[in-house]
């Protein structure tokens, strides 16, 4: 059965992007453009992983994945965060918030397909 | 007596009439309940409540879930003139500019010098404001069952009881969830 993984950015650009990397390993990619409708899909569709964007409008992804986490049925999903929001006490606080890495824009194709390889 | 309940049980069992019976003896139904006392929905006591928790001196605060925590590093504060001394400044996020709030300097606690040159702001998000808070150590997130939850808040500081939302006790440690927007407006006033 072929792995799937949530993709989350409310960037057009960066969502295609990271699709196009996740589609050439060979995995099924579902998309979402912000942290409720990632919410709502990582509910129904129980991802193998996601990749999720920090700062979005409505629900950015440290909400997101503080509601993923704390749900009895998508709490052993992992989250990778893609962002550009990279400080050191980001990745800090993406730990705390129950992610279990953090990827910085810009990225390489081999940083995201390393995180992947990780964890699924 | 026992023929014309017969007849009303049979009366019943159609689903038409059951919505009748139901009208008829509602009220009936309604003050049994009463009189037995019948047990309300009880809330969980082992349930828990996730925070973020951080310290002020002495003092453990708590800041839902709920609320968005956000934490910035290397952040640029601006001072603003003419504010009081727990104003630590203004800052920028995302395009927002939002007021700095120094904590330490409200409840008069001990000022750790080694710290002051890298100012972390825990950045709360509600509904109708935003706000920083400069912080020392980054907050932890922390599980506090409900029935750790206290209501008696008068052993605690006077300045922020009705400002308190919740208050919560776990052995020696008590952890207070606040209103800060109201309890700095009123520090204004």
């Amino acid at each position: 059965m072929v792995n799937k993984i949530l993709v989350v950015d409310d960037s057009k650009s960066d969502l295609e992007n990271l699709k196009s990397i996740v589609l050439k390993e060979g995995y099924q990619v579902i998309t979402a453009t912000n942290g409720e409708e990632a919410v709502i899909k990582a509910k129904k569709i129980l991802p193998d992983l996601i990749l999720m964007d920090i700062i979005m409008d409505d629900k950015d992804g440290f909400e997101a994945c503080r509601e993923i986490v704390s749900d009895k049925t998508t709490k052993n999903i992992p989250i990778i965060f893609v962002t550009g929001k990279c400080e050191k006490v980001d990745r800090v606080w993406a730990e705390l918030q129950g992610g279990k890495g953090l990827v910085g824009k810009p990225y390489t194709p081999e940083q995201i397909v390393s995180q992947i390889n990780r964890y699924v | 007596m026992i023929n014309s309940l017969q007849t009303e049980k049979n009366q019943v069992d159609k689903p038409s009439s059951r919505r009748t019976w139901l009208e008829k003896h509602g009220e009936l139904i309604s003050r049994l309940k009463d009189d037995f006392q019948l047990p309300k929905k009880s809330v969980d006591s082992s349930l828990a409540t996730r925070f973020h928790t951080f310290n002020v001196g002495k003092l453990n605060f708590l800041v839902s879930n709920k609320l968005s925590p956000e934490i910035l590093e290397e952040t640029k504060i601006y001072p603003l003139l003419l504010t009081p001394p727990w104003v630590f400044g203004t800052c920028n996020v995302r395009g927002d500019i939002i007021p700095v709030f120094d904590l330490k300097k409200v409840f008069d606690q001990e000022i750790d010098i080694l710290n002051i040159s890298k100012p972390r702001v825990l950045v709360i998000h509600e509904q109708d404001y935003t706000i920083g808070l400069s912080l020392d150590e980054l907050p932890i997130p922390i599980d506090l069952k409900n029935d750790e939850q206290i209501r008696n808040f008068s052993n605690l500081p006077s300045v922020i009881t009705s400002f308190i939302k919740s208050a919560y006790k776990r052995g020696d440690e008590i952890w207070m969830e606040i209103n800060f927007y109201s309890l700095f407006l009123s520090l204004e006033n």
